[in-house]
């Protein structure tokens, strides 16, 4: 129920966080990308498939002829 | 690109971004992230859905997550337009892109073929192969080629 309840908040903050910025849900051609400083905060991300980790492995040999 | 997007949020970095997908599944929502491979020069594109570990305190993109949202176009055309800006702040990094699984990489060729002319008034696209040792190299984008994943260049 802890961990519930700490989901629902951190929910709840994620939505305020995209209320105070007053982006518009609706999707449109001319859609805006604007700076939210407290995605400064988000580090380190993981991802649920191994892709990236997969990816960091592998040498590139990049010609762009 | 004349399709429908969501508003976009980024970090200061423009490295990180997210936006919701609204559908018949209701709000979801999606984190984009790009991250320096081992060539400094190219970033890989992740994203999926963007849920929160509480127990860890920590975010994770769920690049397996399957919404069935109703909106995929419009998700897709989101991402694009976060590939546009972040190669105009950094002109000089590569963007690489490859799907969670196959069927993925296969959807976003299709959807590179579909919009092949708008992109490349701003980029040069190619595929990107393995060879025998594993290494990948780029060649011309092929709308029927099998790749390995796609590399995108600003021109």
């Amino acid at each position: 129920m802890v961990i519930f309840t700490d989901l629902l908040l951190n929910e709840n903050n994620m939505k305020t966080l995209t209320k105070n910025i007053e982006i518009t849900k609706h999707a449109k051609v001319n859609s805006t990308v604007k700076v939210d400083e407290k995605l400064d905060k988000i580090k380190n991300i993981k991802f649920t498939s191994n892709k990236p980790e997969e990816i960091k492995k592998v040498e590139f040999k990049l010609s762009f002829k | 690109m004349n399709i429908p997007k969501y508003d976009l949020l980024t970090n200061t970095d423009s490295t990180l971004f997210r936006f919701e997908s609204i559908g018949s599944n209701g709000e979801i929502s999606k984190g984009i992230a790009y991250t320096v491979t081992k060539d400094e020069t190219l970033y890989n594109l992740g994203f999926g859905d963007l849920i929160i570990d509480p127990i860890q305190n920590r975010y994770i993109i769920d690049d397996l997550a399957v919404s069935h949202n109703g909106d995929r176009n419009t998700v897709l055309a989101t991402v694009a337009k976060s590939a546009y800006t972040f190669s105009e702040i950094y002109p000089e990094r590569n963007i690489f892109i490859k799907g969670s699984t196959k069927a993925r990489t296969r959807l976003y060729r299709r959807a590179i073929s579909l919009n092949l002319e708008e992109l490349s008034e701003t980029f040069h696209i190619f595929g990107a192969m393995e060879d025998e040792n594993g290494d990948v190299f780029d060649i011309p984008f092929d709308s029927n080629g099998d790749f390995y994943g796609f590399i995108i260049k600003r021109k």
